[in-house]
């Protein structure tokens, strides 16, 4: 074999780059399944909002944030705001300085998909109150945290670390009567967050319609 | 039609039910949105004390609506009943079927579609006197879901008639029988479980499954628990005491060793079931229950359809060589063989180096998508021309061959001479580089032939797959290889001389033209953010190339140069990495003015357009597919084809796969490919499409339209205009 010339030692150091740029490009994409864990750092993620601002998970350093994943058009969705009990969730941890974000995962074209004027119709028609609504339709933010359904919920501490992963409450349906009888595990997060101890669920199967990513 | 039929018979016996003389057990079947919802007994009548079983029935539209298992998978809810029962009478748990698996993006389901029977006892008081009528009465509640979710619910009664002797009901007892018969069986040997790097690994020792697995299609593990995540690939295999399924742990696995229960299917090839019931307690697995590996279709493939497949390889891989997009590199290998034509020796040094190139870069391509399809990715061949990165930096590649071409920066050498370069004379590493840059840029172009080859052997075992493309490699490199190997035909070309440097100059703008290609997909990925990064790498790259000319050949000089041309490469391809596809780009190609307006494709708008009786047209389409390019200008966007679909009002859809899209992979799965392209028609009287050749001509497309259109339907339309 002879030696390399100078110049196409550039054409292969090139050739090498590409060929671990794509490695790492696959190795990244062949691990989003796994998700985040209580305990965990949150995965950092910046997302546009229904205003078109970007807003990012170092936006909030030192305070308690809060991730509903959702769809509009989802029975399990609807169950917990015709009840009112997410208005209600999302107001009280408001009042108390914790930063509500829903997330909308959906891809184009498939249901609960919003563009920014549709997403703030929809907080104004359901009287909810997210300090923001994160558009997420290429679904790398949902796939970050392993978002599996709507609702999907997490909550993140102030020091950044994950508390609380999965389900909205305990009883899983779509029965709308059944929000009063179960025990919702955001607001038991929120309240251990408070009282400065850990929750006595930090991580449950999450239940509800698929994200549609 | 059919279902409609079925209903139709449904009711008609219904009606027998209700007149018939003996009065027998009674239901009343509920229409929900998209279920028909009935509670069945095996008994027209019972007796007091009597113990027997009845089951929920849901008849489930067509078209991938499915209900759930008891463990959903990702999302969803099992059905359930809530009962309000006459005094005594007691019902049990449902006895469920072994669930199937739906997969959903990236996510997993268990459920059912077409029809789920869930069985369960009823137990009758002794006190129940003959001659009266028992009436269960309960709530059934179930989610069923395509890709969106509905929560349907109905209320229904069975009513028995108590007699003095009982009465089976055939229909509705072969129904139970069947749901049963399809019901996990109990183990008699012993499963185990053990923790491995990412999750766990399930042994079933037992002699039927051992038996089962030998012949066995495919088989899964479905968990009882939320352990495992659902979507990621199992690897199984058996051995001559049982199998064992290899799994991913999910955030829900307990810390250390636990048990793990669940369900073991098995599918056989012609899709029969069977199930067993899998308790596994931690303990080491036996050898016995692994060794051979079972995938799909891997057990029926002998050695005949084994040759034919590399011998429809090694075609595709010929033909690869008259693509659009490995002609220009190709064109590199050219210029080097008029230079070796008069050497042999040398002539056939280049040969073997160059097919070496060409079966490494098919090599690596065959192993990455075996790692990924292992690792659960749908990912199908011209997969690399996903990764808005690696077209970016693939067309910086192509510019900096073709300014190499043209003489840019050849140090040591005249600015125009034909001195040592990259391809046309670099030695047995010049045409080790050219094959690999070959293969690499051919692979996506899958050529007519090669796409059923490969789409049949992504399904088989790691080995087959690789040889596959090894041989398609071999293919692509054969025409090379055979030349250099005969100087008689070697011969023919001209003698070097002044006319090369000027041939060589030329190669440069079929290179630059790959280039421009590649921006463009670029730009269906990115938009112009990315093709301005890619621009603007590659003019730093071009200013580090001239830099490294200036500085000469001191080593500060070199390094200097190098960390200018690796920082262009870097730099763009982290840009086109950060930037994401706009929404638009990304909903597809979308349709403008002289084009056929087109719609982006969904299985479920192919669903409802069939459901209007409408002729359908798919496109499965990418920008890096050269030959889908090739047949969207000669074939689809012609006045013939055009005219055949507006006669017919023939629906056109546009799946595009420029970007990674599982939906779109998963059917191109379905009929058995890996790439792009695959045309579909569905005709209009619904059922499955006519799968159209590769390469496409006006005339096939309107051909096609007709057959699909069915006979009369021209004849309907002016029929109709008559009436009028």
């Amino acid at each position: 074999m002879t030696m390399l010339s100078r110049e196409r030692w550039s054409l292969v150091a090139g050739a090498a780059v590409a060929a671990a740029l794509t490695a790492a490009a696959l190795i990244v994409s062949a691990d989003e399944a796994s998700a985040a864990t209580p305990g965990d750092p949150a995965p950092a993620f910046e997302e546009l909002n229904s205003a078109g601002r970007k807003v990012s998970l170092a936006d909030f350093r030192g305070r308690t944030v809060v991730l509903e994943w959702t769809n509009d058009g989802c029975p399990f969705v609807q169950k917990h705001y015709d009840s009112g009990a997410m208005q209600a969730l999302q107001a009280s941890a408001g009042k108390d300085g914790v930063v509500w974000l829903s997330v909308v995962s959906s891809k184009p074209g498939s249901q609960g998909y919003v563009m920014g004027a549709q997403a703030d119709r929809l907080t104004t028609e359901r009287k909810a109150s997210p300090a923001h609504v994160l558009l997420d339709p290429d679904g790398s933010m949902g796939r970050a945290f392993g978002a599996r359904t709507t609702p999907h919920m997490f909550v993140i501490g102030p020091d950044g670390r994950i508390v609380y992963s999965g389900a909205i409450d305990s009883i899983r349906s779509s029965d709308v009567r059944d929000v009063p009888k179960a025990v919702n595990y955001v607001s038991q997060a929120l309240e251990a967050i408070k009282a400065g101890r850990a929750p006595e669920t930090p991580l449950t199967v999450p239940y509800g319609c698929s994200v549609k990513y | 039609m059919i279902k409609t039929m079925k209903r139709f018979l449904g009711v008609c016996a219904m009606a027998a039910g209700v007149l018939g003389a003996s009065g027998g057990a009674l239901a009343e079947p509920v229409r929900t949105g998209h279920t028909l919802a009935e509670l069945i007994s095996e008994r027209a009548a019972v007796v007091p004390g009597d113990l027997f079983l009845g089951a929920l029935r849901l008849d489930l539209d067509d078209g991938g609506w499915h209900v759930y298992w008891k463990n959903v998978g990702d999302s969803g809810l099992p059905p359930k009943i809530d009962w309000e029962l006459p005094e005594g009478v007691s019902v049990g748990e449902f006895t469920w079927p072994a669930p199937h698996a739906i997969p959903l993006a990236t996510l997993m389901n268990y459920g059912y579609e077409h029809q789920l029977v869930l069985p369960f006892e009823i137990r009758l008081p002794q006190g129940a006197t003959p001659g009266a009528e028992i009436e269960l009465k309960g709530r059934a509640s179930w989610l069923i879901c395509l890709e969106t979710c509905i929560p349907e619910q109905a209320d229904l009664v069975l009513r028995l008639p108590v007699a003095a002797s009982l009465v089976a009901a055939e229909a509705p007892g072969a129904l139970i029988a069947e749901a049963l018969a399809a019901a996990p069986v109990a183990l008699t040997g012993e499963a185990m479980v053990e923790r491995t790097d990412d999750g766990f690994r399930v042994g079933v020792r037992d002699d039927a499954v051992a038996a089962a697995a030998t012949s066995a299609a495919s088989a899964r593990f479905f968990p009882d628990g939320p352990e495992i995540i659902h979507a990621a690939a199992q690897t199984v295999e058996f051995g001559p005491e049982g199998l064992s399924v290899s799994m991913t742990a999910s955030e829900y696995a307990p810390a250390g060793e636990a048990p793990l229960s669940g369900v073991v299917v098995l599918e056989g090839e012609d899709g029969s079931r069977r199930a067993w019931v899998v308790a596994a307690t931690p303990a080491a697995l036996p050898a016995g229950v692994s060794g051979t590996m079972l995938s799909p279709v891997a057990a029926g493939l002998t050695l005949l359809p084994l040759l034919s497949l590399l011998g429809a390889a090694f075609l595709g891989g010929l033909v690869l060589n008259l693509m659009p997009c490995v002609l220009p590199v190709l064109s590199i290998k050219a210029a080097g063989l008029v230079h070796t034509a008069h050497n042999p020796a040398e002539a056939r040094l280049h040969g073997v180096a160059y097919t070496l190139g060409v079966l490494v870069c098919f090599a690596a391509v065959g192993a990455i998508l075996v790692a990924l399809r292992m690792a659960g990715e749908q990912a199908g061949l011209g997969f690399q021309l996903q990764y808005p990165p690696m077209v970016a930096v693939f067309a910086l590649i192509m510019f900096a061959v073709g300014l190499n071409l043209l003489g840019v920066f050849e140090i040591g050498g005249s600015l125009m001479g034909v001195g040592g370069n990259l391809a046309d004379r670099g030695g047995a590493s010049g045409a080790f580089f050219t094959g690999l840059l070959a293969a690499f840029v051919g692979a996506p172009c899958v050529g007519p032939f090669m796409a059923p080859a490969v789409g049949v052997a992504l399904s088989q075992p790691p080995l087959t797959v690789m040889g596959v493309f090894l041989v398609i490699g071999l293919g692509l490199a054969a025409p090379f290889l055979l030349l250099s190997f005969t100087p008689a035909i070697a011969r023919l070309i001209p003698k070097p001389g002044a006319w090369m440097a000027v041939f060589r100059q030329a190669l440069a703008f079929p290179m630059f033209l790959t280039a421009i290609w590649l921006l463009w997909v670029l730009g269906g990925q990115t938009g112009a953010d990315g093709v301005i990064a890619a621009v603007a790498g590659a003019t730093v790259f071009a200013f580090g190339v001239w830099l490294a000319g200036r500085i000469g050949s001191g080593i500060s000089g070199r390094a200097v140069s190098a960390g200018v041309i690796l920082l262009a490469v870097i730099g763009t391809a982290m840009s086109a990495n950060m930037i994401t596809a706009p929404a638009e780009a990304a909903q597809g190609v979308a349709s403008s003015g002289g084009e056929v307006s087109s719609e982006p494709w969904s299985p479920e708008r192919v669903k409802a357009l069939q459901a209007d009786g409408r002729v359908i047209f798919v496109d499965f389409t990418a920008r890096w597919c050269a030959t889908c390019q090739v047949n969207k200008k000669l074939a689809i966007e012609t006045d013939e084809a055009k005219a055949a679909f507006a006669e017919y009002d023939v629906a056109f859809l546009v799946a595009d796969w420029t970007n990674r899209d599982s939906v779109i992979a998963a059917a191109l799965a379905e009929h058995q490919r890996a790439g792009v392209p695959l045309y579909l028609m569905y005709p209009a009287s619904g059922g499955p499409p006519e799968v159209l050749p590769q390469m496409l001509t006006p005339g096939l497309i309107a051909a096609a339209v007709r057959t699909a259109a069915g006979p009369g339907a021209s004849e309907g339309l002016t029929g109709k205009g008559d009436g009028l």
